[in-house]
């Protein structure tokens, strides 16, 4: 028995590869669940405000199109410019082979946070060792939150993918201070830089806490190796802001961004928690907190303290955001896995010393497989949202307006889905969110006078927010009274502005 | 000046964390008990009167009438332990609804210094403040333990039963052995169910101890057995040979049919895991590898046994009723004690402002917690059913035979209303019914049944109304509306 047990935990590398094998394509596979469905069920705006752009990109290259249909897409698609549309681009041109299907975007997004796992892995795996990687991997894939999210059409994902890459890099140099490390560490840095420039705050303080502490400043400024990370970081994204700046293309992207009112309302940090414990879990994060206090002052202190005041920094430079937007929380799991790590570190070491045996380890195993299948559960319960009959819903609405139509309107996602089903453009009225953030923002805006400017020369005001409709009863009343219902349904109403009851 | 040590530290810190537990038990604790189980409180509120009414013989007639009335038709589950120390209560400041939500949050916190007293016998002081921590600030566990139900008293005495029975099983002297009889005996008294656990963990510990043989030959054994059971059979034989209720308490409880349905194991695991947190939960599962204490390794493994064979006895209620997995919130932070130890313990390595910003991240934590409750008790108030309920039973009459079909029983129409509904049964009792395999009566024969010598047909609940279209037409076209509003119809029975 005992030449049986001492068989069975002998250590075999391979094994490990395959667990980390499986666990990957078991994150990629969950991700695939309900793959065909409209992308709604999280960050709706966000996913429709790429997806538009990459419709716009598709049809500028497809041929045998209508012109007109061309026309209109492109239109359509000139949502504005935040980041680089890195993810737009793969898409469209992966559309050009399989045709325009939402769903493509969800398979790049999966694979791009599933490789990201591979790195989160092995750099957990460099801190401490395999089972606190496993677990770091089993929380970073299977995270309900983190699954609905990370297939999500939109650059987060690859971004906190880069990010993990980035991280791995970083320890390796830190472990290793070869240049081969501080250029794979500049280039994976740059290139989530690139692709959505918030992360420089996690970024720039894991960087910063590990050359601090491993060199000191003073060393640092005269090292080569740090000068060329910083230079690597910074290239691409210098290159496309001041190609923006100069095309004003970038414009409007930093209006409503920074409250810093918030800072002084205990609320807010409330409702911080709030996500993080939705995000990761309340009993998981404050483990993860403790991470920093239990990690080794030089081997992981650096990295997990410059990486929480990164992330404290990015959560008060985006305090809105931040519990508004629940996709700007994506680098948190990784960062949660990675400060876990080192508490599993502590807790498997006196595991196996104090349950040294065969049966302690099936259990071991058979509760991560547990816990591993129940998150995967509850994911899966949020994947089931049914969203497909939503594009008949907004191609009659199209369709009623004309598609060219100038129209302005209190609808879902500022227009997007109309836009992006229904092709047909709008003009969004504000929602109380909307009021809300300029309040925030400390903007006066005379709301009835912006109404009027809003809907001058428009042909028609679209309503499918009714609930929020009855909430804006000055602007409700305004409509009514002076202008004719051209369709009211259960679900939408348009009123038709070029043959007003009487001058408003 | 003399440096305080550690220790005294360490029972700071667990004093802030009892002083905020009960803070927060105690917060808003004017509110109707609508928030949780309403049906179970209001049971608990109008026994708590009833026996208040006993030490009042100054009140007037028609409420004794009415408070008998009440507790005939409540019937006897538990001994009304609670309901008596709350009337007693009731005799000293007068009748208030909040007195025994004060008690079951005094008594859960006494379990909580149970847990602390426990982590102190097996060594794990550092394990234990994890343990009360989790204990008295988990969400669920907040809501649930200032609910007016035995459980909270019962989770209390079961910890207590545990730390005594722990003592024991290390000491092996007559006093322990008097000490775990009497509050294991206690807690199945309280609530009966406790004996799933408590039986599960004493065998964990007696066989810990040595084979099943030499306990057997152990006279302490069997005197802890003789005190835990005696209680508990002498309640039974009073409720069944002497009231002849308690018989009553056994019907639909039992549902086989669900033990077959792998459906049912998968949603009480879920729901397991949702009530006492997925970290903990299994953490606290492995908490069991992590002591190589024999005696501790045997509560827990045993307790989550007894878990196991509750759920099995109980299938149904583990599915449908929250509270009945109060509990395991014991269990689990038991099995935390030693996964804490190793973590904490490991900070007492430390400097002692990394010791002081680890209690800082764990109040942080705490008051991250007590916020989020708070805003939930915040968000609610309803105390403004009073009136409606009071207006509506002055409206039918505290002498007036009436059926009712409401939600919640008619336990709110009776406590605020002063009138004794007889209760028609809600669309979940007639399908919990099926579920037992009872077959159902045709429904003339069941209107019959249920409304002889009613005078009114109440319904306060629309909804139900509307789930029940057979009762719906059978009593338009029967008998006529005397009253209706938005949320409550009148039909008089007697024309």
């Amino acid at each position: 028995m005992k030449r049986l047990t001492d068989f069975l935990l002998r250590p075999r590398p391979w094994l490990w590869a395959l667990a980390v094998g499986l666990t990957l394509l078991a994150g990629f596979a969950l991700r695939l669940y309900d793959l065909t469905d409209l992308p709604l069920d999280f960050a709706p705006t966000r996913q429709l405000f790429s997806a538009l752009k990459a419709r716009a990109m598709y049809y500028q290259s497809l041929p045998d199109v209508d012109e007109e249909r061309r026309s209109l897409a492109i239109q359509l698609g000139g949502v504005g410019n935040f980041e680089p549309p890195i993810m737009e681009t793969i898409v469209s041109q992966t559309w050009r082979l399989t045709g325009e299907h939402l769903w493509v975007a969800r398979i790049y997004s999966s694979l791009f946070w599933v490789l990201g796992g591979l790195a989160l892995f092995l750099l957990i795996r460099e801190l401490t060792s395999n089972w606190p990687a496993l677990v770091g991997l089993l929380l970073y894939l299977f995270a309900p939150f983190g699954v609905v999210a990370s297939r999500s059409f939109q650059p987060d994902p690859l971004m906190t993918a880069l990010f993990v890459f980035a991280l791995w890099a970083l320890v390796r140099w830190q472990n290793t201070r070869s240049w081969k490390w501080a250029i794979l560490l500049g280039l994976f840095g740059g290139a989530a830089l690139l692709v959505k420039n918030v992360i420089v705050f996690m970024l720039g303080g894991a960087v910063t806490g590990v050359v601090l502490g491993s060199l000191g400043l003073k060393r640092a400024v005269r090292d080569g190796q740090v000068w060329a990370v910083a230079g690597l970081f910074l290239l691409p994204t210098l290159v496309y802001a001041l190609n923006g700046s100069l095309s004003g293309s970038l414009e409007g992207y930093f209006t409503l961004r920074f409250f810093p009112n918030l800072w002084m309302d205990p609320a807010f940090y409330f409702r911080w928690e709030y996500v993080i414990s939705y995000v990761t879990g309340f009993g998981v994060s404050m483990l993860a907190a403790m991470g920093i206090f239990i990690s080794g002052p030089k081997r992981e202190r650096p990295l997990l303290l410059g990486l929480w005041i990164g992330y404290l920094l990015y959560g008060l430079v985006f305090a809105y955001a931040f519990y508004t937007h629940y996709y700007y929380q994506l680098p948190l799991i990784p960062l949660v896995a990675i400060s876990l790590s080192v508490s599993l570190q502590l807790f498997f070491e006196r595991f196996f010393e104090r349950s040294p045996g065969l049966l302690p380890r099936l259990v071991l195993i058979g509760l991560v497989v547990a816990g591993t299948a129940w998150q995967a559960w509850v994911a899966r319960d949020r994947l089931l949202g049914e969203y497909r009959h939503e594009a008949a819903f907004w191609a009659e609405i199209g369709d009623r307006l004309g598609h060219h139509a100038s129209v302005a309107c209190l609808t879902h996602d500022y227009g997007y889905r109309l836009a992006y089903w229904g092709w047909q453009a709008c003009t969004p009225w504000y929602t109380s969110a909307d009021i809300e953030v300029r309040y925030q923002a400390g903007l006066e805006i005379d709301y009835l006078k912006k109404f009027q400017e809003d809907t001058a020369g428009k042909q028609y005001f679209l309503v499918t927010l009714l609930g929020e409709f009855d909430n804006q009863p000055v602007i409700k009343n305004l409509l009514y009274e002076n202008y004719p219902v051209y369709v009211q349904t259960d679900e939408y109403i348009i009123f038709d502005l070029e043959h007003p009851l009487k001058q408003p | 000046m003399r440096r305080i040590g550690p220790n005294v530290w360490i029972v700071i810190f667990i004093g802030v964390l009892f002083l905020a537990g009960l803070g927060i038990r105690l917060y808003d604790i004017t509110d109707l008990p609508n928030d949780f189980y309403m049906v179970r409180q209001y049971r608990g509120l109008i026994m708590a009167r009833a026996l208040y009414y006993r030490l009042l013989p100054q009140a007037p007639a028609w409420q004794h009438q009415v408070t008998e009335a009440q507790w005939e038709q409540a019937g006897l589950i538990e001994p009304p332990i609670l309901e008596g120390l709350v009337a007693f209560t009731y005799r000293l400041i007068g009748e208030h609804i909040w007195v025994g939500r004060v008690y079951s949050a005094l008594f859960w916190l006494a379990g909580g210094l149970a847990l602390w007293l426990l982590s102190r016998e097996v060594q794990m002081r550092y394990g234990g403040i994890l343990a009360v921590l989790y204990f008295l600030f988990l969400p669920f566990g907040i809501t649930a333990s200032r609910a007016f139900l035995p459980d909270p008293l019962m989770v209390a005495l079961m910890l207590w039963a545990l730390w005594a029975l722990y003592r024991w099983g290390q000491q092996h002297t007559w006093k322990t052995a008097l000490w775990a009889g009497i509050l294991l005996g206690a807690a199945i008294l309280v609530k009966s169910v406790a004996v799933f656990m408590l039986f599960g963990a004493a065998v964990g510990v007696v066989l810990s101890r040595g084979p099943l043989k030499q306990a057997l030959a152990d006279r302490q054994v069997w005197g802890i057995v003789g005190l835990t059971a005696l209680p508990t059979i002498l309640y039974y034989l009073y409720g069944i040979f002497i009231v002849g209720t308690l018989g009553g308490q056994f019907s639909l409880r039992f549902f086989p049919a669900l033990l077959k349905d792998p459906s049912f194991y998968v949603r009480w695991f879920l729901l397991a895991i949702n009530l006492s947190g997925s970290s903990a939960f299994f953490a606290s599962l492995l908490g069991v590898w992590f002591t190589e204490d024999k005696s501790l390794r045997g509560t827990l493994l045993g307790g989550l046994a007894g878990y196991f064979f509750y759920g099995i006895a109980f299938a149904y209620h583990f599915l449908t009723h929250d509270y009945y997995h109060l509990p395991l919130l014991g269990i689990v932070a038991i099995g935390l004690m030693p996964i804490g130890e190793v973590v904490l313990q490991k900070i007492t390595s430390f400097r002692p402002w990394r010791q002081l910003a680890v209690a800082l991240v764990l109040l942080l934590g705490v008051a991250m917690r007590v916020w989020l409750s708070r805003n939930d008790m915040a968000a609610v108030d309803y105390r403004s059913e009073i009136p409606y309920w009071r207006d509506l039973g002055a409206r039918i009459g505290y002498d007036t035979p009436f059926i009712e079909l409401s939600g919640d029983y008619g336990s709110r129409l009776s406590y605020f209303g002063w009138v004794v509904p007889r209760n028609w049964p809600s669309l979940a009792d007639i399908k919990i019914r099926q579920l037992a395999g009872q077959s159902p009566l045709p429904f003339d024969e069941l209107f019959r049944e249920y409304t002889q010598g009613m005078h009114l047909f109440v319904i306060t609940s629309l909804p139900e109304l509307e789930n029940q279209p057979e009762l719906k037409s059978y009593l338009d076209s029967h008998y006529p509306l005397i009253e209706q509003t938005d949320d409550y119809l009148i039909y008089d029975l007697r024309q």
